[in-house]
């Protein structure tokens, strides 16, 4: 499995401002002048010529990759990379700078890369003219370090190209070839040498499988052309679950631990079950904590409900990975004393205090974004993240809990997040929706499918009073309830701020929506109980809000919130559309007309539905009170490409909505 | 803490110590008594919700020694306080080592738990020789309520141990910090002057009977973020000491100038004077027909022929195939046709002088990156120069290199600064001044056709002038066409709604910096009017100004920064679907027509179309955060404005009434 100590999704990399300065720098201070020669390779591969087909916006093609892994009989592994890459247009140039990951079991023991100008002598830069830093996406100390390294001349119509060999010690015995990129590939080679004897599986993601050319030496060859580039597109599935990729997994029939890393999710899960095999056990500190917190639970659900809240809110998320700390969870012991811990430091901690309690769970091993997980392919490298299933007792009431799976032989198991500071207990985090994990039950690993949870359990509920003036002043209150993923997005964002800043938040977002509006009051309630839902009041006046044209003033009763969306408005899309989670959303506003004025003009009522989201719309008139009601609901999370322009017509209907005015005319 | 070493401004500052605190710092394994009011402390007193405060932060420099103490004493008060616990140290490798580091956490209860962890060393980055290192630990059992605590010793190699300075304002708000300096001794005379910068009030570091200064500060609050300000680094409260080796006599501010103008004058005099081929550039780019600003426009127009070399990321090795050389005179400049920023200036200081102009190098510290203190006697700030011409008696500032600049037009960041005047007098400082609003201008021509179906579509050609096309001519000057498109494509699509389709089918003016820049397109937005009944709402603009985002809070800290001043014109002519005429436009638009800040919009109805002209015109560059008030109502204004609409009548719906 990839390093399992996700917060929440990260961009990957944080390069800190003085890397970047010191990479700019190393331009400057780079080494004289080298005369060099291109290895054969690269020179073979810069005299491909370019398709003309190729877009012209292109920016750089990749002429040629190639990675050539070696593993040996101790199960030490050697890889080779090599990259040639044409620029084609100045922004390009970016091709000419290269990062390459490592630590201490993987060392880099040759780096060399190379410029081709087209009308010149070749350059060479080598490993010490490269800038390293230290990795930091999220984690404390993590012992992953990045280096960089700028070719020279990395202009358009010049061929730049790099080789570097790797070591590694792994404690996954996996590879993976990542041949696409963002932009077009011409030919891409994989080359497997295993020790005799060893055997192999591959599986092919988001590509046609391709069968190896064999050596007879157990050598495997593996081989692309013209691979098209990932474009990146808004709300687009995460990169992997789109480029294309190899797998293999590589073992010697005779070591017990690769064949269950190379076996199914049972063995997977009884190799990963071995590796966490003491972390859980209890300590008397661990009980007292557990007694004092669960004094007062009378039920085995409030027990529960104690010592998750504890884990969530108590223990402080620090991620410290030092080699094998990447995937194996520092002892709960050490996580209680210490007070803080990453995903699975926490899951652990949170497991020896449910045993504490008499309560059983069970590592769920996760993956933060959709669609990366080849429930076919059992793979460890699929998982990034930790959470727990508990087992719930018998008769412990349901009702409120919605993270549950039914386990044919483990009963009911409820899904939680430890490390997800806001998600209260029965709820998951939108991203571990409808997202698979890897199961570590007593009997081996199983693949378990996360529900995605019902629309109705993702609240947002706006309710608003006005009065509308006739100058087209509109004064009002507004209470909005949120529960599930928005009262998570809320907390959120009420939470990381200072407290004295929170009612800045609510004046940006009534700043969306209204000019020279005053925020006359504004408070929030249950902040910190996350198991009550979030409510929100606010009191606004706004002077300006209706337009005063002549003897008509224009109201737009759509007040609040914005459920439309630009995302589709760009040209055709290549991938799915994909939203963070099912919601229901609505909105209920009256305004309270001014004397004198009748309604001239009322938008129709609005009701679209393309499957995926529904959305419906009423303006009314009761009295001299308008009443203007809508909900917006997604019921699916992911829009296939073919569906798309079914999504985009019903996200025109509710632009449409949102614009919308009532005309009120003069009566007397 | 994030990090320790982050600096601070202040409130109330106090010369004398505190009897809590000795003017010692604790030792090794010591730490100064906790109050108990500070334990049970629930929020900071002076400015309440705050996820964490610094209670007492002690910084002791002993210069002599190349060393200095750092005490941390933080309170936590909320959950997301708590990652106040994770504590980085950056410094030098080779340069620097982090010593004799102690961190405790004490509960509210007053339960110590000491640091027994480990600390890690993170490489921040490591390249040519250079290793920057963080010391990285993190606290036990934070939570709400406790207080962390840590010290450590900085011990700093001797021989780049020359300035020091405190950082005084850190991002939290702290109660109280105490500094102390213990001046370097042996070659280096005491520290002869303190600089404050941000400290609000003068801040002046109280010199001891041993030669010690000092500095206790009180309720220095955090530097918080805001859209629209000076750069945080530029702002945070620090004060700086300078040394001077024994071996020079003390020197007001005036002498270190003067001298320094001086040293620098014969150099640059040294470099430009070469009367012989500055003379035969002069006659050969200008005639004796020419007024003297013609001839000094032509002489800037040959000098922005010269290559400049700061303009292009090449590495060494690639700079060595070029054969690029070490130029020692403006000769050797023009010679070779190629030069840096400063000895292209140079050779139009001496082309000006030849053409008989009295011309001088200005040197100045670009405000994009600091702002220049003389006090604080430290030439290497001003590290961009500009040209200071005189013509017909009034003061002509100018910059050839910058190469998409045309004449009289400075980037912006050149202006409205203070530079020191290179001539022989010496230590004379000038202020150039902020150029005016219509030296940066964005003209935005839009014909549209309104379609019944309220989609909207037609051309637009936005003008960029003066400064805009020049920054924009800077930006994209490693770009081609196709990236130009896109990357301008990209901001004007930044000013339209976000359904709008954009397509550019002409730029012209690339490659003469002395006219606009000017892009044409074909824009469509979809749904652009809405219907209402027989109605149809037409708003009177595509264009969003994003300014207002920035002043939707009710608050604000910090002082308003525009980087120079600019101006907007719009007019758009929206063409009605044939069947529609204007029923009625609104009354009582925002008219701001005077002030730093003005505004108009002015819809004229017309038998088939609207026609609207809107002028934006932001004259000032900063405002202080006590108008903050104003400028948020302005911008309010401008978006109100923006967001009025015409109300389009069917000629059908118009019979019945």
């Amino acid at each position: 499995m990839n390093k399992l100590s996700c917060n929440r999704p990260h961009p990957l990399i944080r390069i800190s401002a003085a890397f970047v300065f010191l990479l700019l720098a190393a331009l400057a201070v780079s080494p004289p002048a080298r005369s060099a020669n291109a290895p054969d390779w690269l020179a073979a591969a810069a005299q491909q010529p370019v398709p003309t087909s190729l877009p012209k916006d292109v920016v750089a093609v990749v002429l040629y990759s190639e990675q050539q892994t070696t593993v040996k009989a101790n199960g030490d592994i050697e890889t080779r990379y090599r990259a040639a890459y044409k620029i084609l247009r100045p922004e390009g140039k970016d091709y000419g700078t290269f990062y390459i990951y490592f630590s201490k079991i993987t060392p880099i023991t040759y780096l060399k890369a190379w410029s081709i100008p087209a009308d010149g002598k070749v350059y060479e830069v080598k490993d010490h003219d490269s800038v390293e830093t230290q990795m930091a996406g999220g984690e404390f100390y993590d012992d992953l370090k990045v280096k960089a390294l700028v070719i020279p001349a990395a202009d358009p119509g010049n061929v730049v190209g790099y080789e570097y060999v790797q070591k590694g010690r792994p404690y996954i015995f996996q590879d993976v070839w990542d041949f696409q990129e963002r932009i077009p590939v011409l030919r891409a080679l994989y080359t497997l040498q295993i020790p005799d004897g060893w055997k192999y599986t591959s599986h092919w993601s988001n590509h046609n499988e391709i069968q190896p050319q064999s050596s007879g030496s157990n050598q495997f060859t593996w081989q692309v052309n013209d691979v098209p580039a990932v474009t990146i597109e808004d709300d687009m599935p995460p990169w992997r679950a789109v480029a294309g990729r190899l797998d293999v997994k590589y073992f010697s029939p005779q070591n017990a631990p690769q064949v269950q890393q190379a076996g199914s999710w049972r063995d997977l899960g009884l190799w990963y079950s071995t590796l966490v095999a003491s972390s859980r056990d209890s300590t008397p500190e661990i009980s007292a904590e557990v007694a004092t917190l669960t004094a007062q639970a009378k039920m085995p659900l409030d027990k529960i409900a104690a010592i998750t809240s504890y884990m969530q809110r108590q223990i402080r998320y620090v991620a410290i990975e030092i080699g094998i700390g990447g995937f194996q969870p520092h002892p709960a012991a050490d996580v209680f004393k210490n007070q803080y811990g990453d995903c699975k430091d926490k899951a652990t901690l949170l497991s020896a205090m449910l045993k504490a309690a008499g309560i059983d769970s069970y590592y769920a091993v996760a993956q933060v974004y959709r669609g990366i997980v080849q429930p076919q392919f059992a793979s460890a490298l699929s998982f990034n993240h930790m959470i727990l299933a508990i087992r719930l007792p018998a008769g412990v009431p349901t009702e409120t809990l919605y993270s549950l799976v039914d386990d044919p032989k483990l009963g009911k198991l409820l899904f939680f997040d430890p490390t997800d500071q806001y998600t209260p207990l029965g709820y998951l985090p939108a991203y571990e929706q409808d997202n698979d994990v890897m199961l570590i039950a007593p009997d081996g690993g199983q693949l378990v499918h996360l529900p995605l949870l019902p629309p109705a359990t993702n609240r947002l509920m706006r309710i608003g009073q006005f009065t509308l003036a006739s100058t087209g002043s509109l004064t009002g209150q507004v209470k909005e309830v949120r529960w599930g993923g928005p009262a998570v997005d809320g907390r959120a964002q009420y939470l990381q701020v200072a407290p004295k800043d929170r009612e800045k938040i609510i004046d940006q977002f009534l700043g969306t929506f209204f000019n020279n509006f005053q925020l006359q009051q504004a408070s929030v309630l249950n902040l910190t109980n996350f198991s009550e839902n979030l409510i929100l009041f606010y009191q606004l006046a706004a002077p300006t809000y209706a337009k005063q044209v002549g003897d008509l003033i224009i109201l737009r009763p759509r007040v609040l919130g914005e459920k439309s969306s630009a995302i589709l408005s760009g040209s055709d899309r290549k991938y799915p559309v994909e939203f963070s989670e099912a919601t229901l959303q609505t909105d209920e506003f009256d305004f309270t007309l001014p004397a004198g004025y009748t309604v001239d003009e009322m938008p129709a009522p609005v009701k679209v539905d393309c499957g995926y989201i529904s959305y419906q719309s009423k303006t009314a008139l009761d009295g001299n009170v308008l009443r203007y009601t809508r909900s917006y609901q997604v019921n699916k999370v992911v829009v296939p490409v073919e569906d798309l322009r079914t999504l985009r017509s019903a996200l025109g209907a509710i632009a449409a909505d949102e614009r919308s005015s009532v005309i009120l005319k003069r009566s007397s | 803490m994030r990090s320790a070493t982050c600096l601070f401004a202040v409130v109330c500052v106090c010369a004398c110590r505190i009897i809590a605190f000795p003017s010692a710092a604790p030792g090794d394994d010591e730490w100064l008594p906790i109050n108990p009011a500070d334990l049970a402390l629930k929020d900071n007193p002076a400015s309440p919700g705050s996820h964490a405060m610094i209670l007492y932060r002690q910084e002791f420099t002993d210069a002599s020694n190349a060393a200095s103490t750092e005490y941390y004493r933080v309170k936590i008060f909320t959950e997301e306080g708590k990652q106040q616990g994770d504590v980085e140290i950056p410094f030098v490798k080779g340069r620097d080592t982090i010593e004799d580091i102690r961190a405790r956490t004490v509960r509210p209860d007053g339960t110590v738990i000491p640091f027994t962890g480990q600390v890690f060393e993170k490489e921040i980055v490591k390249a040519g020789g250079i290793k920057v290192l963080e010391k990285t630990f993190t606290m036990p059992d934070v939570q709400p309520g406790c207080i962390i605590e840590y010290k450590y010793k900085v011990q700093r190699d001797r021989d780049f141990f020359w300035n020091v300075g405190w950082s005084v304002q850190q991002d939290l708000f702290t109660r109280e910090a105490d500094f102390s300096i213990h001046p370097p001794g042996g070659a280096f005379a005491p520290a002869t002057f303190a600089h404050t910068v941000g400290l609000g009030q003068p801040v002046k570091p109280e010199k001891q009977k041993n030669g010690d200064y000092t500095l206790v500060v009180h309720n220095i609050p955090g530097l918080p973020e805001e859209d629209y300000m000076l750069p945080k680094e530029m702002l945070r409260g620090r004060v700086e000491f300078i040394f001077k080796p024994a071996t020079s006599s003390p020197q007001t501010s005036e002498e270190y100038w003067k001298q320094t103008d001086k040293k620098i004058n014969d150099s640059v005099e040294n470099y430009v004077n070469r009367k012989g081929a500055l003379q035969q550039i002069v006659a050969a780019a200008t005639t004796s027909s020419d007024s003297p600003e013609a001839k000094l426009r032509k002489l800037y127009a040959r000098v922005q022929t010269i290559r400049n070399l700061s303009y292009e990321d090449r590495t060494n090795q690639e700079w060595k195939r070029q054969k690029i050389q070490e130029n020692n005179n403006v000769e050797d400049v023009l010679k070779r046709n190629y030069g840096y920023t400063r000895e292209i200036n140079d050779v139009f200081i001496g082309l000006a002088r030849a053409a008989g102009f009295e011309a001088n190098q200005v040197l100045i510290a670009p405000r994009d990156q600091r702002f220049f203190f003389p006090n604080f006697q430290d030439v290497s700030e001003l590290d961009d120069d500009v040209v200071l011409v005189k013509l017909a008696g009034q003061n002509l500032f100018l910059d050839p290199s910058a190469k998409f600049y045309p004449f009289g037009i400075l980037p912006w960041n050149e202006t409205g600064v203070t530079g020191l005047l290179i001539n022989k007098e010496g230590g004379q400082f000038i202020d150039i001044p902020f150029p005016k609003s219509s030296d940066a201008v964005t003209e935005r021509h839009a014909t549209l056709q309104l379609g019944e179906d309220g989609s909207l579509s037609g051309t637009l050609e936005v003008h960029f002038i003066g400064a805009r096309a020049c920054a924009l001519r800077s930006d994209e000057r490693t770009d081609d066409e196709a990236g130009r498109k896109k990357d301008i494509g990209k901001e004007i699509k930044s000013w339209l709604p976000a359904a709008a389709k954009f397509d550019i089918t002409g730029i012209s003016g690339w490659d003469d910096s002395s006219a606009p820049l000017v892009v044409s397109g074909d824009l469509t937005i979809s749904d652009y009017a809405t219907s209402a009944g027989n109605r149809i709402l037409l708003p009177f603009t595509p264009f969003i100004a994003p300014e207002p985002r920035s002043f939707q809070t009710a608050t604000r800290v910090n002082d308003i920064y525009f980087h120079f001043p600019y101006q907007q014109r719009d007019d758009v002519s929206i063409s009605l679907p044939p069947n529609y005429r204007i029923e009625t436009l609104p009354q009582n638009l925002p008219n701001l027509a005077s002030g730093a800040i003005q505004y108009t919009i002015t819809p004229v109805k017309q038998a088939s179309s609207l026609e609207v002209k809107r002028t934006f015109d932001v004259q000032g560059v900063m405002f202080p955060a006590s108008a903050y008030s104003a400028i948020r109502q302005v911008f309010g204004l401008v978006k109100t404005g923006d967001d009025e609409q015409a109300v389009l009548q069917s000629a059908a719906s118009a019979h019945q009434n």
